[in-house]
């Protein structure tokens, strides 16, 4: 055995001595969370604690590992040791390795093959990496490395969590739209500084830490690297959004693409009675500290668009819409609360046919704005996705693997349910999948979320996901459709409504060269 | 030179921890770095083993740059500091195991010789060691690979007399061939053994001979004065430390003496009259005491 190998050897098995009741723990955990067994927990609170504990363990474990051999004390053993500072880099990494990664993979091996998967969608499942535990556990190696207690690591932890906490408190944070864009395909985006920063920031800092011994250095990158991560927390989803356009070159598509108000009830107007009580529909579709905002005697209503000029087969996905009153010269009066429920796309809408969002004016900002003789605009953040993969799959339970889709499966429900499509894809995933049995209309079909995460950010990982459809009527055995769809630009548009609560009737469409006719609640 | 700095120099949040420090510490040396508490002692020893960097200066230990000390240097050098950090949940055998891995030159009998003498307990985990057992197991894992260089920061801090007595003995019969660079504000205990000293004032060096120069220059001077001699606050010779005078007894500590008859000279010149003086011979330990006072003195003037 060469020296340094000894010498690592050495350091696990003192790492191990010390730790092995911790490390026992962490082992386990993978089975506890695994699906087989947490199918199984029927309570939710156990189901929570289970992963709770799995996390504080894991991360109690990475700390109290690099702990062992602070490298940012002044007093530890080692630290005048004949031990090489990468060896012990190397040591406490492998020691992770072993005791966090390949236990886990090779559980989640064992448990795929015991699920009825094959050996080689078995192996796809236990190599892949998840990038957010990746980064998480390398943020927490992070953490470890410029402490040197475990009260410092956990102090900074908690430091993190309040700062966090303050940033989503600053006024201008608006929720329902940083819940649109995550939900809206965004998501990679918003969680992209905390999850990559650590996978980037992790070799220097070790560096500096072990190689160089400057903590105060290593210091200031990790206390910068989560200044950092807070900074989706804080970014509006429009500059979210803008973001997500210039990673996305534009093609012909963005340029044509455009939405028009669709024909139909609109729009419709709610008001609030005096003591600021608004409808239950109304409760359920706004938080309370918007309708708190707005005060009593708030005017609540609906707008529907529809994409226009989408290629044939393209997907026109709607992010979010913001809507302002704006004077003659299209100056910005008043910005109105948006519904959550609906800036929220639940799964399985298209939008490609419309999209409905409500809205709320508090009515000093309605008065004020007819006052001023203004205008509703409505600004709309569209993703066009063009198919990229077709593929069939039988209603038949069997595991199969398709090309552009992953090992895919359809679970027969006896009990006449709803068909699931449950698949599993490692490696550069479609930003949206839609299934619809054979020979169906698009009318008829299920989508997966949206997500526009980059092809580089997803070489290694893998994820399953889940389609459902409607049982057909007949008792055929039927085929399911599969599409695939990839991202081709992200644009924004505005509508000016006419009046200021969307137009005097339900029967005409509006588009964003319509009048301004108003309308009183 | 095993050790040999220049211009070493620490700074801490604009506090000068170690202020141009030169030292140079001989093969086969029992070097005493002497100073109080807060001294800079501790830091010039952490900067020697690389614990922590300089800030200014250069410091060379087994011929390489402090800063660059690496396994091979690691391999000849042993370090023991009273405020070590160790890992507390491995027994003593198991923490002999692991070190046991680290040196190839590890030295097995003398390991067992040392646990014995030091009557360690093989099951027991470190942490639930005494203080002085403590000390005990850092030192017989800084011996037993018979290292070149042997540093120890304060190792006989807060031990009980018997103790000290056994780790002191322990220490000296080992290091026969070894360098020891130890540094203490204590001295009585390596009395017999230190070859050099040094003294470490608010992070300044403030000298560094053989122990046999250092004794040969103090005396402790107590001589009978008139009692009509004038005051001594002014005009007393640079050599002399806490200089006092009560009644007509006058005392004080000369730092460079040369013959009975130059300190009787000084006295005639400095004191006026004098009747019986005694010039007498100072330990180490007398020596470093009256220094740090001289420095207190010094600090509250």
């Amino acid at each position: 055995m060469s020296g340094n190998v000894r010498i690592i050897a050495a350091i696990i098995r003192k790492d191990l001595a010390v730790l092995w009741p911790l490390a026992a723990i962490v082992v386990l955990l993978p089975v506890l969370r695994s699906d087989v067994v947490l199918q199984n927990l029927r309570n939710e609170n156990v189901l929570a604690a289970t992963i709770g504990v799995s996390v504080l363990a894991t991360m109690l474990l990475i700390v109290a590992v690099v702990h062992q051999d602070a490298s940012a004390s002044l007093r530890d053993d080692w630290l005048t040791r004949p031990i090489p500072r990468w060896t012990m880099v190397t040591a406490k990494l492998v020691f992770l390795a072993a005791v966090v990664c390949v236990p886990a993979m090779a559980i989640n091996f064992v448990l795929a093959l015991a699920d009825g998967r094959s050996v080689g969608e078995a192996v796809m499942r236990a190599t892949s990496v998840s990038h957010g535990t990746l980064g998480a556990i390398l943020a927490v190696v992070a953490f470890a490395a410029v402490t040197s207690t475990l009260l410092e690591a956990v102090g900074a932890l908690v430091a993190l969590m309040i700062a966090a906490l303050v940033a989503q408190a600053v006024p201008g944070y608006v929720l329902p739209e940083g819940m649109a864009i995550l939900i809206a395909g965004g998501e990679w985006l918003s969680f992209a500084p905390a999850i990559y920063l650590p996978i980037v920031i992790a070799a220097p800092v070790l560096w500096l830490q072990y190689g160089r011994r400057r903590t105060v250095v290593a210091r200031a990158i990790v206390a910068g690297a989560c200044a950092v991560a807070l900074v989706p927390v804080l970014t509006p989803p429009a500059a979210m959004f803008d973001v997500l356009r210039l990673l996305t070159p534009a093609t012909e598509a963005g340029r044509t693409a455009g939405v028009a108000l669709a024909p139909g009830c609109f729009p419709r107007v709610a008001t609030e009675t005096e003591s600021g009580d608004i409808s239950d529909n109304a409760r359920r579709l706004w938080h309370d500290h918007q309708r708190a905002s707005v005060g009593p005697h708030a005017i609540a209503f609906s707008t529907t668009v529809a994409p226009t000029g989408v290629p044939g087969g393209w997907k026109a996905m709607i992010g979010f819409a913001q809507a302002f009153f704006v004077d003659a010269s299209g100056r910005l009066l008043h910005r109105l609360q948006g519904a959550h429920a609906v800036l929220g796309r639940p799964d399985g809408v298209d939008a490609s046919v419309s999209a409905t969002h409500f809205w709320l004016a508090s009515r000093t900002a309605y008065e004020d704005a007819q006052r001023q003789s203004a205008r509703l605009r409505l600004k709309y953040f569209v993703s066009l996705l063009e198919p990229t993969a077709l593929g069939e799959i039988a209603v038949d339970g069997r595991r199969q693997y398709i090309s552009g889709f992953g090992y895919c499966s359809t679970e027969l429900d006896a009990s006449a349910g709803p068909v699931s499509i449950d698949c599993f894809m490692r490696g550069r995933r479609p930003a949206l999948v839609t299934a619809r049995w054979s020979g169906e209309t698009a009318a008829r079909e299920t989508m997966t979320r949206p997500d526009y995460t980059p092809a580089a950010l997803e070489l290694l990982s893998g994820a399953p996901y889940r389609l459902t459809l409607p049982r057909l009527r007949s008792g055929t055995a039927p085929r399911v459709t599969l599409t695939a769809y990839e991202a081709r630009a992200h644009v924004e548009r505005s509508v000016d409504a006419p009046g200021l609560l969307g137009g005097p009737s339900c029967s005409a469409a509006y588009t964003s060269t319509g009048n301004t006719n108003g309308e009183q609640p | 030179m095993i050790i040999e700095t220049e211009g070493l120099s620490k700074t801490f949040r604009r506090h000068d921890a170690v202020c141009h420090v030169s030292l140079s510490v001989p093969k086969g040396a029992v070097y005493a770095l002497v100073g109080e508490n807060g001294a800079g002692k501790t830091t010039t020893l952490r900067m020697l083993v690389n614990i922590l960097t300089p800030d200014r200066g250069s410091a060379r230990v087994l011929g390489v740059d402090s800063r660059r000390l690496a396994r091979r240097e690691f391999l000849r050098l042993g370090y023991v500091s009273e405020n070590q950090t160790l890992p507390d949940r491995l027994t003593v055998a198991q923490y002999f195991q692991y070190l046991r891995s680290l040196y190839p030159n590890w030295d097995r009998p003398l390991e067992a010789e040392l646990l014995a003498r030091f009557a360690l307990p093989h099951d027991r985990p470190l942490g639930k060691l005494s203080h002085g057992m403590r000390m005990k197991a850092m030192l017989a894992g800084a011996l037993s690979f018979r290292p070149e260089l042997l540093i120890l920061d304060e190792p006989l801090s807060g031990l009980d007399p018997l103790v000290r007595d056994e780790v002191l003995e322990g220490l000296l019969h080992q290091a026969e061939d070894t360098t020891v660079l130890i540094s203490s504000h204590e001295l009585s205990e390596i009395e017999g053994a230190a070859t050099h000293m040094a003294f470490m004032d608010r992070g300044r060096l403030l000298f560094e001979e053989p122990v046999e120069t250092v004794r040969s220059r103090f005396r402790e001077i107590t001589a009978t004065v008139g009692t009509d001699s004038g005051d001594i606050a002014g005009g007393l010779p640079a050599s002399w430390l806490a200089a006092d005078r009560s009644r007509n007894t006058f005392r004080c500590v000369e730092t460079a003496f040369v013959s009975d008859a130059d300190v009787l000279q000084k006295l005639i010149l400095h004191v006026g009259a004098v009747g019986n003086v005694d010039v007498r011979p100072m330990t180490l330990r007398e020596i470093a005491k009256s220094l740090m006072r001289a420095m207190r003195t010094e600090r509250s003037q």
